[in-house]
C-alpha cells in the first residue's frame, strides 16, 4: 500500500471499519511509514478526545415537560384561523412579513407576464421530467402556477418548504437573478420543489427532487440519452424555439432543472458560480 | 378529534423518544443548554404540525434531524461569527517536532490532549464550520454509522468520509493550538 491509499483509508481504520484485507495492508504500510502512522494516531487521539471529554448532554426533565405542555396546547388548537392569533408577536411578524411580500410577488409576476409575450410549449404530461418543467413553466407564465410563499430569503422560503419535502432544497447561486418565491408539490409519489427567481424582466423557473426520484421505475422519469449525458458531465441542456432554454443539472443528490426565456449562456452563467 | 388524539398518541410515541439526541446535537450546535432547549422544542412542534408529511416507515431521526438543522440554520446562521483563526505555521513546526518524539497513540494522545479540559475540546468542536462539526458530533458523540450520517445530512457515505476526515483535522488543528496556548504541548515543541 502506498501513502496515498493509506491516507484514504485512515479515517476507516480510526472507525474501525476497515476491511480485514484492507486493513492488514495498512497496518503493515504505518509500520513502515512514520509519517502515515502519526497521521493515523493524531486520527485515533482526535476522534477519541471527542469521544471522552464530551459526554452527551441530556435534555432537562423541564424540557420534556414544557414540549409535552406544547404539543397538548397544538392539539387544543383549532386548525385554522384562531390558531393564527395564539402564534407569538415574531411568528404574526413574520406572516405579515410573508403577506406583503407575497403580493408584491404577484404584482411582479403578474408584470412579467404581461409585459413578455411567451410562446407556449405543450409538453404530453407522460412524466418526463422535462416535459413538466416546461409545463410548469407555462403555467408559471400564464399566472396559474404561483409560489406558495414568497420572499428573496432563501431560509425564509427553505423553513416552508423543508418539512414539506424530503430533501434539502438547495438554493443555486442563481447570479443576479432575485428570489422571488418557493412552492411545493408532488407527482405522483415524487416531493418537488419549486423556486421562482426573475432575472431582468424575465422569470427563471426551477425545479428540483431527488435524483433517485427518476431512477426506479417511478412515475417521473427521464429519458435514457438525458441521464446518461447527466450521469457523464453532470448537466444537461435543450432549447425550445429561439430563446427558451432549460438546463438540468445535478447537485448532491438532487436533479435541478432550470427554465427561462434568455440566452442559454445568460442562464448558464447564473447558474454556475460555486458548482 | 378522536382522529387528532390518534395523531398526538403516534408522535409522541414515535418521535419524543429521539429528543436525547436531538438535543445532544443542538448543545454542540447552539453552545448552551437554552438556545439548544428552544431548538429542540421548535423542532417538535413544527414536526407535529407536519405529521402527515412524514413518510412512515422512513427513518424519523433522520426526519426530525432535517428540521432541527433546517430550524438551526433559520435561527443561529445570520449571527454565526467566523472561527477563530489558528496559526498554521506553529501548528506545522508543532506537528514536525512531535512526529519525532511520538512513540505510540496512546503516549501522543497523553502529551498533546490529556491536559485540555471539556470547555477547550468543546469550544474547539463549536468552532467548526457546520458541516464538519455536524459530522463529528454525529459520528464521534452520538456513534452513528457513516450510512445513518449519510441519511441524516442526506449526502453520500463518500461525503461523510471526507467531511469526517476534514473535520477531525480541524479539530486537532484547533486543539493542538489551544494545548500549546495552555502549555500541555511538549517543552520541545514551545521552542
Amino acid at each position: 500500500m502506498k501513502c496515498e491509499q493509506a491516507l484514504e483509508c485512515i479515517t476507516d481504520a480510526a472507525g474501525g471499519i476497515l476491511s480485514a484485507e484492507l486493513l492488514l495492508q495498512f497496518q503493515e504500510h504505518i509500520t513502515q511509514c512514520t509519517q502515515c502512522r502519526i497521521e493515523y494516531d493524531l486520527e485515533c487521539a482526535t476522534k477519541n478526545v471527542v469521544r471522552h471529554r464530551l459526554h452527551r448532554a441530556n435534555p432537562p426533565a423541564a424540557l420534556r415537560e414544557s414540549i409535552s405542555h406544547a404539543l397538548l396546547k397544538e392539539l387544543e388548537t383549532p386548525p385554522v384561523t384562531t390558531s393564527v392569533l395564539r402564534k407569538s408577536i415574531t411568528w404574526l411578524s413574520r406572516r405579515t412579513t410573508l403577506a406583503i411580500s407575497f403580493g408584491l410577488a404577484l404584482i411582479l409576476l403578474f408584470y412579467f407576464f404581461t409585459s413578455n409575450p411567451h410562446h407556449r410549449h405543450t409538453q404530453p404530461n407522460d412524466g418526463n421530467m422535462i416535459h413538466l418543467t416546461f409545463n410548469d413553466y407555462d403555467s408559471v407564465l400564464d399566472g396559474k402556477f404561483v409560489p406558495a410563499v414568497a420572499s428573496s430569503d432563501p431560509s425564509t422560503i427553505a423553513t416552508y418548504l423543508q418539512p414539506a419535502v424530503n430533501f434539502p432544497v438547495a438554493f443555486p447561486p442563481m447570479r443576479r437573478c432575485s428570489l422571488i418565491g418557493g412552492k411545493c408539490t408532488h407527482y405522483c409519489t415524487s416531493h418537488l420543489a419549486h423556486l421562482f427567481y426573475h432575472l431582468g424582466n424575465n422569470v427563471v423557473y426551477l425545479v428540483q427532487t431527488r435524483y433517485s426520484e427518476l431512477s426506479h421505475g417511478n412515475e417521473l422519469m427521464l429519458p435514457d440519452s438525458v441521464r446518461q449525458q447527466l450521469d457523464r458531465t453532470g448537466w444537461y441542456f435543450e432549447t425550445h424555439g429561439s430563446d427558451c432554454n432549460l438546463v438540468i443539472w445535478l447537485k448532491d443528490s438532487l436533479i435541478c432543472c432550470a427554465v427561462a426565456d434568455i440566452p442559454r449562456e445568460q442562464l448558464f452563467a447564473s447558474l454556475t458560480q460555486d458548482h | 378529534m378522536s382522529q387528532l388524539t390518534s395523531k398526538h398518541r403516534e408522535f409522541e410515541r414515535e418521535a419524543i423518544p429521539h429528543m436525547d439526541i436531538l438535543y445532544n446535537y443542538a448543545v454542540r450546535m447552539t453552545g448552551n443548554s437554552d438556545d439548544a432547549s428552544d431548538l429542540v422544542q421548535e423542532t417538535f412542534l413544527k414536526a407535529y404540525r407536519f405529521w402527515d408529511k412524514y413518510e412512515k416507515g422512513t427513518n424519523i431521526r433522520a426526519w426530525l434531524f432535517r428540521i432541527l438543522k433546517n430550524s438551526y440554520i433559520n435561527r443561529y446562521r445570520k449571527e454565526t461569527k467566523e472561527p477563530d483563526t489558528v496559526d498554521y505555521d506553529q501548528i506545522q513546526n508543532f506537528f514536525n517536532t512531535i512526529r519525532y518524539d511520538a512513540g505510540d497513540q496512546n503516549d501522543l494522545q497523553e502529551k498533546i490532549f490529556d491536559g485540555l479540559l471539556e470547555d477547550d475540546v468543546a469550544q474547539a468542536l463549536e468552532s467548526l464550520p457546520e458541516d464538519f462539526r455536524t459530522v463529528v458530533i454525529l459520528c464521534d458523540i452520538e456513534g452513528l454509522s457513516y450510512e445513518e450520517i449519510a441519511e441524516f445530512i442526506d449526502c453520500p457515505v463518500g461525503t461523510v468520509r471526507s467531511r469526517l476526515h476534514r473535520g477531525r483535522k480541524m479539530l486537532r488543528e484547533k486543539l493542538l493550538g489551544y494545548a500549546k496556548r495552555h502549555g500541555y504541548a511538549p517543552k520541545s515543541s514551545q521552542d
